[in-house]
Protein backbone atom coordinates (compact mmCIF):
# COMPACT_ATOMS: atom_id res chain seq x y z
CA UNK A 1 0.00 0.00 0.00
CA UNK A 2 0.99 3.34 -0.68
CA UNK A 3 1.67 5.72 2.05
CA UNK A 4 2.65 9.01 1.12
CA UNK A 5 3.65 12.16 3.52
CA UNK A 6 2.77 15.44 3.41
CA UNK A 7 6.08 16.80 2.93
CA UNK A 8 6.07 19.82 1.74
CA UNK A 9 3.62 20.80 3.87
CA UNK A 10 5.93 20.56 6.97
CA UNK A 11 8.59 23.05 5.29
CA UNK A 12 6.73 25.69 3.57
CA UNK A 13 4.00 27.75 4.73
CA UNK A 14 2.51 31.04 2.56
CA UNK A 15 2.52 34.12 5.00
CA UNK A 16 0.19 36.13 2.85
CA UNK A 17 -2.15 33.83 0.66
CA UNK A 18 -5.29 35.96 -0.57
CA UNK A 19 -7.13 32.45 -1.78
CA UNK A 20 -6.77 28.90 -0.76
CA UNK A 21 -3.56 27.23 -2.56
CA UNK A 22 -3.90 23.83 -3.60
CA UNK A 23 -1.63 20.78 -3.02
CA UNK A 24 -2.02 16.76 -4.52
CA UNK A 25 0.52 14.45 -3.83
CA UNK A 26 1.45 12.65 -5.28
CA UNK A 27 1.46 14.04 -8.49
CA UNK A 28 0.68 11.10 -10.87
CA UNK A 29 -0.08 7.54 -10.54
CA UNK A 30 1.11 4.62 -13.01
CA UNK A 31 0.38 0.77 -12.17
CA UNK A 32 0.79 -2.32 -13.67
CA UNK A 33 -1.71 -4.82 -13.00
CA UNK A 34 -2.23 -8.71 -14.29
CA UNK A 35 -5.10 -8.73 -17.05
CA UNK A 36 -8.24 -9.11 -15.02
CA UNK A 37 -6.54 -7.33 -11.97
CA UNK A 38 -7.90 -4.94 -9.63
CA UNK A 39 -5.73 -1.81 -8.79
CA UNK A 40 -6.48 0.98 -6.40
CA UNK A 41 -4.48 4.15 -4.82
CA UNK A 42 -5.09 7.47 -3.55
CA UNK A 43 -4.10 11.25 -3.84
CA UNK A 44 -3.83 13.55 -0.89
CA UNK A 45 -4.90 16.78 -1.40
CA UNK A 46 -4.06 19.70 0.73
CA UNK A 47 -3.68 23.28 1.61
CA UNK A 48 -1.62 25.61 3.41
CA UNK A 49 -4.66 28.25 3.79
CA UNK A 50 -7.40 25.76 4.96
CA UNK A 51 -10.62 25.82 4.47
CA UNK A 52 -10.17 24.29 1.16
CA UNK A 53 -13.44 23.25 -0.85
CA UNK A 54 -13.07 21.76 -3.98
CA UNK A 55 -14.67 19.96 -6.72
CA UNK A 56 -13.00 16.53 -8.40
CA UNK A 57 -13.40 16.20 -12.03
CA UNK A 58 -13.09 13.01 -14.10
CA UNK A 59 -11.80 13.38 -17.22
CA UNK A 60 -10.44 11.74 -20.54
CA UNK A 61 -8.12 13.74 -22.53
CA UNK A 62 -6.31 13.93 -25.64
CA UNK A 63 -3.08 16.12 -27.21
CA UNK A 64 -3.41 18.07 -29.87
CA UNK A 65 -0.87 17.33 -32.62
CA UNK A 66 0.49 21.25 -31.22
CA UNK A 67 1.06 19.42 -27.79
CA UNK A 68 -2.07 21.37 -26.25
CA UNK A 69 -4.58 18.77 -24.05
CA UNK A 70 -8.13 18.64 -24.45
CA UNK A 71 -10.31 17.58 -21.83
CA UNK A 72 -12.87 15.03 -22.40
CA UNK A 73 -15.92 13.43 -20.84
CA UNK A 74 -14.95 10.09 -18.52
CA UNK A 75 -15.34 7.39 -20.96
CA UNK A 76 -15.60 8.75 -24.23
CA UNK A 77 -12.11 7.14 -25.57
CA UNK A 78 -11.78 3.48 -25.64
CA UNK A 79 -8.81 3.74 -22.97
CA UNK A 80 -10.34 5.29 -21.13
CA UNK A 81 -10.54 3.84 -17.05
CA UNK A 82 -13.54 5.31 -16.44
CA UNK A 83 -16.26 2.37 -17.05
CA UNK A 84 -13.62 0.59 -14.52
CA UNK A 85 -13.75 1.32 -11.40
CA UNK A 86 -14.91 4.10 -9.05
CA UNK A 87 -12.94 7.68 -7.58
CA UNK A 88 -14.01 9.23 -4.35
CA UNK A 89 -15.07 11.38 -3.23
CA UNK A 90 -15.43 14.38 -5.86
CA UNK A 91 -16.24 16.79 -3.33
CA UNK A 92 -13.80 17.61 -1.30
CA UNK A 93 -13.44 19.58 2.06
CA UNK A 94 -9.95 20.41 3.38
CA UNK A 95 -10.81 22.11 6.51
CA UNK A 96 -7.25 21.50 8.37
CA UNK A 97 -4.75 19.53 6.61
CA UNK A 98 -5.54 16.89 3.48
CA UNK A 99 -8.30 14.98 2.41
CA UNK A 100 -7.46 11.54 0.40
CA UNK A 101 -9.04 10.90 -2.54
CA UNK A 102 -8.77 7.45 -3.68
CA UNK A 103 -9.11 5.16 -6.52
CA UNK A 104 -10.19 1.52 -7.34
CA UNK A 105 -10.24 -0.05 -10.98
CA UNK A 106 -10.86 -3.42 -12.00
CA UNK A 107 -9.95 -4.01 -15.73
CA UNK A 108 -11.76 -6.65 -17.69
CA UNK A 109 -9.44 -10.24 -18.28
CA UNK A 110 -9.58 -8.66 -22.16
CA UNK A 111 -7.64 -5.51 -21.46
CA UNK A 112 -4.58 -5.04 -23.35
CA UNK A 113 -1.81 -2.39 -23.07
CA UNK A 114 -2.26 0.94 -20.98
CA UNK A 115 -5.66 2.55 -19.54
CA UNK A 116 -6.23 6.11 -18.23
CA UNK A 117 -7.81 8.94 -16.33
CA UNK A 118 -7.18 12.10 -15.20
CA UNK A 119 -8.52 13.94 -12.14
CA UNK A 120 -9.18 17.67 -12.04
CA UNK A 121 -9.13 18.93 -8.82
CA UNK A 122 -11.12 22.51 -9.02
CA UNK A 123 -11.28 24.67 -5.93
CA UNK A 124 -14.35 26.46 -5.46
CA UNK A 125 -12.41 29.40 -4.66
CA UNK A 126 -9.28 31.99 -5.30
CA UNK A 127 -8.09 35.54 -5.33
CA UNK A 128 -9.42 38.35 -6.65
CA UNK A 129 -8.09 41.78 -7.60
CA UNK A 130 -9.27 45.04 -8.90
CA UNK A 131 -8.41 46.57 -11.84
CA UNK A 132 -10.05 49.63 -13.64
CA UNK A 133 -13.54 48.56 -12.55
CA UNK A 134 -12.64 45.16 -13.75
CA UNK A 135 -12.72 42.79 -10.68
CA UNK A 136 -9.93 39.79 -12.16
CA UNK A 137 -10.58 36.51 -10.25
CA UNK A 138 -7.85 33.68 -10.53
CA UNK A 139 -8.53 30.21 -9.69
CA UNK A 140 -5.59 27.49 -9.88
CA UNK A 141 -6.63 23.74 -10.63
CA UNK A 142 -4.23 20.51 -10.72
CA UNK A 143 -4.64 17.62 -13.22
CA UNK A 144 -3.52 14.39 -12.29
CA UNK A 145 -3.19 11.45 -14.04
CA UNK A 146 -4.11 7.79 -13.19
CA UNK A 147 -2.33 5.22 -15.65
CA UNK A 148 -3.03 1.66 -15.44
CA UNK A 149 -0.98 -0.84 -17.54
CA UNK A 150 -2.37 -4.51 -18.12
CA UNK A 151 1.04 -6.31 -17.84
CA UNK A 152 2.52 -8.74 -20.48
CA UNK A 153 -0.29 -7.12 -23.11
CA UNK A 154 2.04 -4.34 -23.98
CA UNK A 155 3.04 -3.71 -27.68
CA UNK A 156 4.80 0.00 -27.37
CA UNK A 157 5.24 1.15 -31.13
CA UNK A 158 6.69 4.98 -32.05
CA UNK A 159 6.87 6.04 -35.77
CA UNK A 160 8.26 9.05 -37.33
CA UNK A 161 5.12 9.46 -39.67
CA UNK A 162 5.87 12.55 -41.76
CA UNK A 163 9.24 15.19 -41.88
CA UNK A 164 9.40 18.12 -43.58
CA UNK A 165 12.34 21.08 -43.68
CA UNK A 166 11.66 24.36 -45.19
CA UNK A 167 14.06 27.50 -45.20
CA UNK A 168 15.26 27.74 -41.48
CA UNK A 169 12.04 25.54 -40.56
CA UNK A 170 12.30 21.47 -39.64
CA UNK A 171 8.91 19.69 -38.73
CA UNK A 172 9.13 16.52 -37.43
CA UNK A 173 5.37 14.43 -36.67
CA UNK A 174 5.79 11.33 -34.57
CA UNK A 175 2.78 8.66 -33.94
CA UNK A 176 2.59 6.85 -30.97
CA UNK A 177 1.10 3.24 -32.73
CA UNK A 178 1.69 1.00 -29.58
CA UNK A 179 -1.46 0.30 -27.16
CA UNK A 180 0.46 1.60 -24.17
CA UNK A 181 1.15 5.25 -22.99
CA UNK A 182 4.73 6.43 -23.30
CA UNK A 183 6.75 8.80 -22.12
CA UNK A 184 8.48 10.44 -24.96
CA UNK A 185 11.29 13.14 -25.28
CA UNK A 186 12.35 14.79 -28.51
CA UNK A 187 15.47 16.41 -29.14
CA UNK A 188 17.38 17.88 -31.30
CA UNK A 189 21.44 18.02 -31.63
CA UNK A 190 23.21 20.54 -33.89
CA UNK A 191 26.26 18.66 -35.03
CA UNK A 192 29.24 20.48 -36.34
CA UNK A 193 31.36 18.77 -40.00
CA UNK A 194 33.25 16.15 -37.32
CA UNK A 195 29.98 15.01 -36.16
CA UNK A 196 30.45 17.29 -32.40
CA UNK A 197 27.45 18.38 -30.79
CA UNK A 198 27.12 21.58 -30.53
CA UNK A 199 23.70 23.00 -29.36
CA UNK A 200 20.56 20.27 -27.68
CA UNK A 201 17.56 21.64 -27.24
CA UNK A 202 14.55 19.82 -26.09
CA UNK A 203 11.62 19.82 -28.25
CA UNK A 204 9.22 17.90 -26.42
CA UNK A 205 8.88 15.63 -23.23
CA UNK A 206 5.32 14.73 -22.09
CA UNK A 207 2.95 10.93 -21.96
CA UNK A 208 2.06 10.31 -25.74
CA UNK A 209 -1.47 7.90 -25.75
CA UNK A 210 -2.04 5.14 -27.94
CA UNK A 211 -2.75 6.81 -31.30
CA UNK A 212 -1.93 10.69 -30.31
CA UNK A 213 0.64 12.30 -32.98
CA UNK A 214 2.80 15.15 -31.60
CA UNK A 215 4.12 17.85 -34.20
CA UNK A 216 7.22 19.39 -33.27
CA UNK A 217 8.70 22.81 -35.31
CA UNK A 218 12.17 23.65 -34.45
CA UNK A 219 13.74 26.94 -36.61
CA UNK A 220 17.37 27.33 -36.90
CA UNK A 221 17.23 30.95 -36.64
CA UNK A 222 19.66 31.38 -33.64
CA UNK A 223 21.73 27.85 -34.66
CA UNK A 224 25.36 27.95 -34.14
CA UNK A 225 26.95 28.78 -37.84
CA UNK A 226 29.32 26.36 -37.18
CA UNK A 227 26.51 23.25 -37.31
CA UNK A 228 25.80 21.41 -40.34
CA UNK A 229 23.70 18.57 -39.23
CA UNK A 230 20.61 18.52 -37.45
CA UNK A 231 19.63 15.37 -35.64
CA UNK A 232 16.50 14.73 -34.07
CA UNK A 233 16.02 11.91 -31.71
CA UNK A 234 12.72 10.42 -30.12
CA UNK A 235 13.05 8.58 -27.05
CA UNK A 236 10.68 6.21 -25.06
CA UNK A 237 11.73 3.31 -22.48
CA UNK A 238 11.54 0.39 -24.60
CA UNK A 239 11.83 1.72 -27.80
CA UNK A 240 14.95 1.99 -30.01
CA UNK A 241 15.02 5.50 -31.02
CA UNK A 242 14.17 7.00 -33.72
CA UNK A 243 16.38 9.14 -35.51
CA UNK A 244 16.04 11.83 -38.28
CA UNK A 245 19.05 13.49 -39.76
CA UNK A 246 18.70 16.92 -41.85
CA UNK A 247 21.74 18.64 -43.78
CA UNK A 248 21.19 22.32 -42.36
CA UNK B 1 -21.10 -11.79 17.28
CA UNK B 2 -22.30 -8.29 18.64
CA UNK B 3 -22.88 -5.68 16.16
CA UNK B 4 -19.73 -3.49 17.45
CA UNK B 5 -17.45 -6.15 16.62
CA UNK B 6 -19.41 -6.88 12.95
CA UNK B 7 -18.48 -3.22 12.30
CA UNK B 8 -14.95 -3.58 13.62
CA UNK B 9 -14.45 -6.22 11.23
CA UNK B 10 -16.31 -5.20 7.93
CA UNK B 11 -14.26 -2.12 8.47
CA UNK B 12 -10.89 -4.02 8.65
CA UNK B 13 -11.67 -5.99 5.52
CA UNK B 14 -12.53 -2.90 4.02
CA UNK B 15 -9.21 -1.26 4.62
CA UNK B 16 -6.97 -4.34 3.78
CA UNK B 17 -9.06 -4.68 0.44
CA UNK B 18 -7.86 -0.73 -0.02
CA UNK B 19 -4.50 -1.63 1.29
CA UNK B 20 -3.70 -4.98 -0.74
CA UNK B 21 -5.48 -4.36 -4.04
CA UNK B 22 -2.86 -1.89 -4.93
CA UNK B 23 -0.17 -3.21 -7.04
CA UNK B 24 3.22 -2.17 -8.32
CA UNK B 25 2.56 1.42 -7.87
CA UNK B 26 5.71 3.09 -9.26
CA UNK B 27 5.23 6.49 -8.31
CA UNK B 28 8.44 8.28 -7.44
CA UNK B 29 9.27 9.52 -3.72
CA UNK B 30 7.80 11.62 -2.90
CA UNK B 31 6.00 13.69 -5.87
CA UNK B 32 3.77 16.79 -4.92
CA UNK B 33 2.89 19.68 -6.34
CA UNK B 34 1.39 23.52 -4.62
CA UNK B 35 -0.23 26.03 -6.70
CA UNK B 36 -1.65 29.36 -5.31
CA UNK B 37 -2.80 32.57 -7.00
CA UNK B 38 -2.68 35.95 -5.66
CA UNK B 39 0.33 35.25 -3.03
CA UNK B 40 3.39 36.95 -2.49
CA UNK B 41 5.01 35.72 -0.03
CA UNK B 42 6.14 32.14 0.99
CA UNK B 43 7.93 30.96 4.34
CA UNK B 44 10.54 28.98 4.67
CA UNK B 45 10.58 27.32 8.31
CA UNK B 46 14.20 26.33 9.38
CA UNK B 47 13.44 26.21 13.17
CA UNK B 48 16.68 24.73 14.49
CA UNK B 49 16.10 24.64 17.85
CA UNK B 50 13.44 22.35 17.89
CA UNK B 51 14.96 19.66 15.17
CA UNK B 52 15.18 16.18 16.71
CA UNK B 53 16.49 15.27 13.11
CA UNK B 54 18.76 18.15 12.07
CA UNK B 55 18.87 17.63 7.83
CA UNK B 56 21.89 17.80 6.20
CA UNK B 57 22.26 21.18 4.65
CA UNK B 58 24.94 21.66 2.42
CA UNK B 59 26.65 25.36 1.30
CA UNK B 60 24.79 28.24 -0.02
CA UNK B 61 26.25 28.73 -3.24
CA UNK B 62 28.46 31.84 -2.86
CA UNK B 63 28.18 33.27 -6.64
CA UNK B 64 24.31 33.49 -6.27
CA UNK B 65 24.61 35.36 -2.70
CA UNK B 66 27.21 37.38 -4.07
CA UNK B 67 25.40 38.48 -7.57
CA UNK B 68 22.08 39.05 -5.90
CA UNK B 69 22.84 40.26 -2.19
CA UNK B 70 19.50 41.67 -1.75
CA UNK B 71 18.15 37.76 -1.68
CA UNK B 72 21.21 35.87 -0.40
CA UNK B 73 19.05 35.25 2.76
CA UNK B 74 16.38 33.60 0.58
CA UNK B 75 18.57 31.23 -1.20
CA UNK B 76 18.26 28.15 1.04
CA UNK B 77 20.67 25.61 0.93
CA UNK B 78 19.20 21.92 -0.18
CA UNK B 79 18.57 19.45 2.46
CA UNK B 80 19.19 16.23 1.34
CA UNK B 81 16.54 13.73 0.39
CA UNK B 82 17.74 11.15 2.73
CA UNK B 83 17.40 13.55 5.47
CA UNK B 84 14.04 14.13 4.91
CA UNK B 85 13.10 10.47 4.25
CA UNK B 86 15.16 10.07 8.21
CA UNK B 87 13.13 13.34 9.34
CA UNK B 88 9.84 11.90 8.53
CA UNK B 89 10.74 8.26 9.10
CA UNK B 90 10.27 6.83 5.67
CA UNK B 91 13.07 4.23 4.16
CA UNK B 92 14.54 4.32 0.97
CA UNK B 93 15.51 1.79 -1.49
CA UNK B 94 18.89 1.26 -3.27
CA UNK B 95 17.43 2.78 -6.11
CA UNK B 96 16.76 5.97 -4.46
CA UNK B 97 12.84 5.31 -5.58
CA UNK B 98 10.31 5.27 -2.46
CA UNK B 99 9.50 2.27 -0.72
CA UNK B 100 5.69 2.65 0.61
CA UNK B 101 4.77 1.71 4.15
CA UNK B 102 2.10 1.28 5.93
CA UNK B 103 2.93 2.49 9.41
CA UNK B 104 1.99 6.17 10.19
CA UNK B 105 4.72 8.75 9.42
CA UNK B 106 6.88 8.37 12.63
CA UNK B 107 7.74 11.78 13.35
CA UNK B 108 4.87 14.42 14.46
CA UNK B 109 5.21 17.07 11.30
CA UNK B 110 5.42 20.13 13.43
CA UNK B 111 8.23 18.61 14.78
CA UNK B 112 10.28 17.68 12.07
CA UNK B 113 12.46 20.81 10.64
CA UNK B 114 15.34 21.61 9.77
CA UNK B 115 18.48 23.31 11.12
CA UNK B 116 21.04 24.96 8.64
CA UNK B 117 23.54 25.33 11.04
CA UNK B 118 25.89 26.24 8.21
CA UNK B 119 24.30 28.96 6.94
CA UNK B 120 22.00 31.16 9.17
CA UNK B 121 21.71 29.76 12.67
CA UNK B 122 17.49 29.77 13.41
CA UNK B 123 14.66 30.97 12.34
CA UNK B 124 12.17 31.60 9.35
CA UNK B 125 13.26 32.87 6.42
CA UNK B 126 10.98 34.83 3.64
CA UNK B 127 10.82 35.10 -0.13
CA UNK B 128 9.47 37.97 -0.99
CA UNK B 129 7.60 38.50 -4.63
CA UNK B 130 5.69 41.10 -3.47
CA UNK B 131 5.54 43.44 -6.47
CA UNK B 132 8.07 42.52 -8.11
CA UNK B 133 6.32 42.98 -11.31
CA UNK B 134 4.93 46.66 -10.11
CA UNK B 135 8.75 47.76 -10.12
CA UNK B 136 9.48 46.80 -13.36
CA UNK B 137 6.36 48.11 -14.98
CA UNK B 138 4.81 50.81 -13.14
CA UNK B 139 1.80 51.89 -15.75
CA UNK B 140 -1.36 50.98 -14.06
CA UNK B 141 -3.41 49.12 -16.63
CA UNK B 142 -0.93 46.15 -15.52
CA UNK B 143 -1.97 43.86 -12.63
CA UNK B 144 0.44 41.30 -10.95
CA UNK B 145 -1.33 37.79 -10.75
CA UNK B 146 1.36 36.10 -10.06
CA UNK B 147 1.30 32.12 -9.94
CA UNK B 148 3.43 30.09 -7.05
CA UNK B 149 4.17 26.60 -8.05
CA UNK B 150 5.83 24.21 -5.68
CA UNK B 151 6.62 20.91 -7.49
CA UNK B 152 9.68 18.34 -6.91
CA UNK B 153 8.25 16.86 -10.30
CA UNK B 154 7.82 18.14 -14.38
CA UNK B 155 4.66 20.50 -14.77
CA UNK B 156 2.78 23.00 -17.34
CA UNK B 157 0.79 25.59 -16.27
CA UNK B 158 -1.83 27.11 -19.02
CA UNK B 159 -3.61 30.22 -18.11
CA UNK B 160 -7.52 30.55 -19.03
CA UNK B 161 -10.77 32.33 -19.18
CA UNK B 162 -13.33 30.55 -17.73
CA UNK B 163 -15.99 33.01 -19.46
CA UNK B 164 -15.33 35.44 -21.65
CA UNK B 165 -14.39 38.96 -20.89
CA UNK B 166 -16.75 41.30 -20.74
CA UNK B 167 -17.64 43.34 -23.91
CA UNK B 168 -15.09 46.34 -24.91
CA UNK B 169 -12.16 44.61 -22.70
CA UNK B 170 -9.35 42.45 -23.79
CA UNK B 171 -7.18 40.77 -21.57
CA UNK B 172 -3.95 39.58 -22.13
CA UNK B 173 -2.06 37.32 -19.58
CA UNK B 174 1.55 37.83 -20.41
CA UNK B 175 4.33 36.53 -19.03
CA UNK B 176 7.00 38.68 -17.96
CA UNK B 177 9.93 37.49 -20.56
CA UNK B 178 6.89 38.03 -23.59
CA UNK B 179 7.92 40.20 -26.23
CA UNK B 180 5.49 41.83 -28.27
CA UNK B 181 4.92 44.78 -30.57
CA UNK B 182 3.41 47.59 -28.47
CA UNK B 183 4.11 46.00 -24.87
CA UNK B 184 6.85 47.10 -22.45
CA UNK B 185 9.35 43.98 -21.97
CA UNK B 186 9.14 43.07 -18.60
CA UNK B 187 11.66 41.08 -16.74
CA UNK B 188 12.09 39.43 -13.78
CA UNK B 189 15.44 39.38 -12.12
CA UNK B 190 17.54 36.91 -13.52
CA UNK B 191 19.75 34.61 -12.11
CA UNK B 192 22.58 34.86 -13.93
CA UNK B 193 24.68 31.52 -12.21
CA UNK B 194 24.55 29.14 -14.73
CA UNK B 195 24.13 26.68 -12.39
CA UNK B 196 20.62 27.84 -11.62
CA UNK B 197 19.39 29.62 -14.32
CA UNK B 198 18.22 26.91 -16.29
CA UNK B 199 15.28 26.09 -15.16
CA UNK B 200 14.48 23.18 -17.83
CA UNK B 201 17.75 21.64 -15.76
CA UNK B 202 15.40 21.39 -12.75
CA UNK B 203 11.59 20.12 -12.42
CA UNK B 204 9.47 22.72 -13.05
CA UNK B 205 9.52 24.41 -16.43
CA UNK B 206 7.64 26.11 -19.32
CA UNK B 207 4.50 28.14 -19.35
CA UNK B 208 2.07 28.82 -21.56
CA UNK B 209 0.41 31.67 -22.19
CA UNK B 210 -3.12 32.24 -23.75
CA UNK B 211 -1.90 33.53 -26.96
CA UNK B 212 -3.47 30.99 -29.69
CA UNK B 213 -0.41 31.28 -31.62
CA UNK B 214 2.06 28.71 -29.46
CA UNK B 215 4.14 28.78 -25.78
CA UNK B 216 6.53 30.73 -24.75
CA UNK B 217 9.36 29.10 -23.07
CA UNK B 218 10.42 30.59 -19.52
CA UNK B 219 13.87 31.43 -19.41
CA UNK B 220 14.25 33.93 -16.33
CA UNK B 221 12.79 33.41 -12.87
CA UNK B 222 14.29 33.30 -9.34
CA UNK B 223 13.26 30.18 -7.51
CA UNK B 224 14.36 29.07 -4.25
CA UNK B 225 15.35 25.31 -4.35
CA UNK B 226 14.81 23.25 -1.37
CA UNK B 227 15.03 19.90 -1.10
CA UNK B 228 13.86 19.50 -5.00
CA UNK B 229 11.23 22.27 -4.13
CA UNK B 230 10.91 24.58 -7.14
CA UNK B 231 9.83 28.19 -6.33
CA UNK B 232 8.53 29.79 -9.32
CA UNK B 233 6.81 33.13 -8.91
CA UNK B 234 5.40 33.19 -11.84
CA UNK B 235 4.47 36.96 -12.64
CA UNK B 236 1.27 37.71 -15.41
CA UNK B 237 0.63 41.01 -16.10
CA UNK B 238 -2.88 41.38 -17.10
CA UNK B 239 -3.60 44.48 -19.38
CA UNK B 240 -6.67 46.49 -19.92
CA UNK B 241 -6.52 47.70 -23.68
CA UNK B 242 -7.83 51.29 -23.28
CA UNK B 243 -8.73 51.97 -26.34
CA UNK B 244 -11.18 49.47 -26.11
CA UNK B 245 -12.19 49.86 -22.06
CA UNK B 246 -15.96 51.18 -22.41
CA UNK B 247 -16.63 53.80 -19.19
CA UNK B 248 -16.78 51.35 -16.28
CA UNK B 249 -18.40 54.01 -14.19
CA UNK B 250 -20.66 52.49 -11.50
CA UNK B 251 -19.94 49.22 -12.15
CA UNK B 252 -17.85 46.05 -11.46
CA UNK B 253 -17.28 43.74 -14.02
CA UNK B 254 -15.46 40.89 -13.20
CA UNK B 255 -13.47 37.87 -15.20
CA UNK B 256 -11.83 34.61 -14.01
CA UNK B 257 -8.70 33.53 -15.12
CA UNK B 258 -8.28 29.67 -14.62
CA UNK B 259 -4.79 28.37 -14.38
CA UNK B 260 -4.50 24.80 -14.90
CA UNK B 261 -2.00 22.58 -14.19
CA UNK B 262 -0.66 20.03 -15.78
CA UNK B 263 1.68 17.12 -13.63
CA UNK B 264 2.52 14.92 -16.53
CA UNK B 265 3.17 17.21 -18.71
Amino acid sequence: MKRTALLPLFLICLAQAAGPGLGVQPTFAEHQVEPGGTVSGSFNVFTYRPPLKAQVELHDWRRNPDGHIELLPPGSTPRSLAPWGRVGPLEINVPVAYETIRYRFKLPPSAAGSYHLALLIRPSSGAAKELAGLRIQTRVSVLVPIYVVVRGTEAPRLSLIKTNEENDQYELWVKNEGNVYLPVRIQVDALDKEGKSLQAETLFTGDMLPDEIITTRYTTKDLDPNALLLRFTVKAPGITPLVWEALR
Amino acid sequence: MNTRRWVGISALIFALAWGQAGVDIRVNYPSYLYIATGTDEVRFDFNSNTAPNPGHLSQLDPGLASSYPRYADYIMPAATKAALQGCLGIPTTPAGSYQGQTTPIATAPSACRFAPSDFVPSGLFDAHYKGTGRQHCTDPLYADASLLILSNGPWKVRARLLTPAPSGITLHILPLTFKAPNLRLCKLWPITNPRNHDIQLGSGYKLLSTDPSGSYRRRYAYYTQHAGVYLLPLLFYIQLEPDQVPPLLGTTQSVTVNYIVQTRP
